[in-house]
């Protein structure tokens, strides 16, 4: 385990809208433990006790969709998104307004296209409402799709407003390119 | 423009995007709605394409297996497992010349059966194993470069989180692929292990620090000894959780997501039999898994568009027309696509390798024939090496940041990866060479 990268970094680094991103993303932390909860009932009632939870393997596959969305500011804000900082490294060594420019640039790419997704979401969104859509096997298990496609909008407009807030930071502090040190936020 | 001039063209911005710190998702994002409002000139298309791979790119049931395994991985490794497992692969192999070396192979071996993340079998045993090899007279240079070394075997044996994304992107069984990448794994280790016994004996230089050795030599050391109970005790957590997730795949009771729901609950009472969830310790654990997880899930969202755009715009066949035309045959493709990826290897990190790379090679390697899981298993193996490659290897980097030594310099653990890399290398060609090493099993 590494120590948490948050406890360490001081209040004037911290991104402007961490608190509400991280209160987003405990709801998607909270659903995963749900999903395994649910994923042993489903495996112990079906082994042992003859009696599977109907729709579990439906619910959870959604629900990944849906805590992707949820996760996504707080990986924003707390700068983990995956990135190579190979080059970066490299032109920060020579120019540190350069590395300000990139990242401003990828900042404003990220805003744009997270936007984007959120204003192509609501329509299907709005739709998904009035039209009342489920989704499932008819008569066996099925949900309401709205929640799901909500939280698609939601997500992607929360991500791309914690891009255009990062930048004022980005503007101010120059040469790091974020946490190099963190490698579990490198990915895998 | 021909198709293959665009498809270049748009690999081209990606890798660029990629290469100037734009966030691999977002970079994948925008090459792919870029690339599908080009090539067919249509919005409409690019937008509906969009938010299709965004709603649905994750929403299916072996996406859960993601969090599922980290939680696992993380719940693993907060409660000392792999300390247990390396203490008494240590008490068992003392005897043997690099015994400490080949114990952490073999604690290596263990635990990558219950976490499916390199890094997170690196960070485990740089705090376990470095220090009781130097303290033994081991060199630092060869005891990071093991640690760094055998932490690729946590991708290999399953379950791994590789094997996962290239499943999805190569629409390949999950399951299949887990089950393909043991005997590999396995030879994997087992080569590490003679290697390391062959330089214990033929080149001490290499492995010891004579200074060190000579000293310990005078002084009267304390070692550790453990009973057979001691050693039992140690061992059934971790093996009762392999027993259930392995045993749980390969005998077809749990689907891949079962048996990450399952391992992780298991892990979970380990965690909580050994009271290491407490003072707010249990909420990290939840909260690293829910970010790890979406870093990943985020990119294959982004994958998922990116590779659509490629079919869209044709450029899977029309490279393996070219690769076709070039008179190259399949492992002469082969060649080149692991000469690629291990060169971008040293650039990239894993995941992102195979986001780039498998929606383009996979048709590819199915037109020559390749049986698609066993081309998955010499994929991973390859992306795996660059783990190990300077100048961005990311096991190094956390065996690095691990230990928190500024005496150890990275470039010394690099140049203790460099024989383990030899290794990997020598059981690469194998498992291309022999097919059945990957598929006997299935």
């Amino acid at each position: 385990m590494q120590s948490d990268p948050q406890t360490e970094t001081p209040a004037s680094q911290r991104h402007p809208l961490e608190f509400p991103a991280n209160v987003l993303a405990s709801v998607g932390t909270v659903w995963i433990f749900l999903i395994m909860a649910l994923v042993v009932a489903d495996v112990i009632g079906r082994d042992f006790l003859d009696r599977p939870i109907t729709g579990v393997a439906e619910f959870s596959s959604r629900s990944v969709g849906a805590i992707v969305f949820l996760q996504l500011a707080a990986a924003i804000c707390s700068n983990r998104m995956t990135r190579s900082d190979f080059l970066l490294n490299f032109i920060g060594k020579r120019s540190a307004k350069g590395v300000v420019a990139l990242n401003v640039f990828n900042a404003v790419v990220g805003a744009g296209l997270f936007a984007a997704l959120a204003w192509i979401g609501w329509s299907e969104f709005s739709n998904s409402w009035t039209s009342n859509e489920f989704y499932g096997v008819q008569g066996v298990y099925s949900v309401q799709a709205w929640p799901f496609r909500g939280l698609l909008v939601a997500g992607s407009a929360a991500g791309a407003l914690c891009y255009v807030m990062s930048i004022p930071g980005l503007l101010k502090k120059t040469g790091s390119t974020g946490p190099a040190d963190d490698p579990l936020g490198g990915g895998v | 423009m021909s198709d293959l001039g665009m498809g270049g063209l748009l690999i081209g911005i990606l890798v660029i995007l990629v290469l100037l710190g734009i966030h691999i998702g977002v970079a994948l994002l925008a090459v792919g709605f870029g690339g599908v409002w080009l090539v067919r000139d249509n919005l409409d298309m690019a937008i509906k394409l969009f938010y299709m791979s965004a709603y649905n790119g994750v929403a299916d049931y072996v996406f859960a297996t993601i969090p599922l395994f980290v939680l696992m991985g993380l719940l693993v490794s907060i409660s000392n497992v792999g300390k247990d497992t390396f203490t008494v692969a240590e008490v068992l192999l003392r005897k043997l010349q690099g015994g400490l070396g080949v114990a952490t192979v073999a604690a290596n071996t263990v635990f990558a059966a219950v976490t499916g993340v390199s890094i997170a079998s690196a960070a485990v045993f740089t705090r376990v194993a470095v220090p009781e090899m130097v303290k033994h007279g081991y060199r630092t240079t060869f005891a990071t470069g093991t640690v760094a070394g055998s932490s690729v075997l946590g991708m290999m044996i399953p379950p791994s989180l590789l094997m996962i994304i290239y499943g999805v992107l190569a629409e390949q069984s999950i399951g299949k692929l887990f089950v393909a990448g043991v005997i590999p794994g396995f030879l994997l280790a087992i080569v590490f292990a003679v290697m390391i016994m062959m330089m214990a004996r033929f080149t001490p230089g290499q492995v010891f620090d004579p200074q060190h050795q000579s000293q310990l030599l005078r002084g009267r050391q304390i070692e550790v000894t453990l009973t057979g109970l001691q050693m039992v005790n140690k061992l059934v957590p971790i093996a009762a959780l392999v027993a259930l997730v392995l045993g749980g795949l390969y005998g077809g009771f749990f689907t891949p997501t079962e048996a990450g729901g399952v391992g992780a609950f298991g892990a979970l009472l380990i965690a909580l039999m050994r009271r290491s969830l407490g003072k707010g310790k249990f909420w990290q654990v939840l909260h690293e898994t829910g970010s790890v997880s979406c870093t990943i899930l985020i990119l294959l969202v982004a994958a998922s568009f990116y590779s659509r755009m490629l079919s869209v715009a044709g450029v899977p066949v029309a490279i393996s027309e070219l690769v076709r035309d070039a008179g190259l045959g399949p492992y002469g493709f082969l060649t080149l696509y692991i000469g690629i990826v291990l060169l971008l290897g040293m650039i990239l990190d894993s995941s992102s390798i195979l986001l780039i790379m498998t929606p383009v090679a996979a048709p590819i390697a199915a037109s020559f024939g390749f049986d698609l899981i066993h081309f998955g298993v010499i994929t991973v193996l390859a992306v795996e090496m660059g783990l190990l490659t300077p100048p961005f290897g990311i096991s190094v980097f956390t065996v690095k940041s691990t230990l928190n030594d500024p005496s150890i310099s990275v470039e010394s653990i690099f140049a203790g990866c460099i024989p383990f890399l030899g290794a990997m290398l020598a059981v690469l060609v194998l498992v291309c060479a022999f097919p059945w090493l990957s598929l006997a099993l299935i």
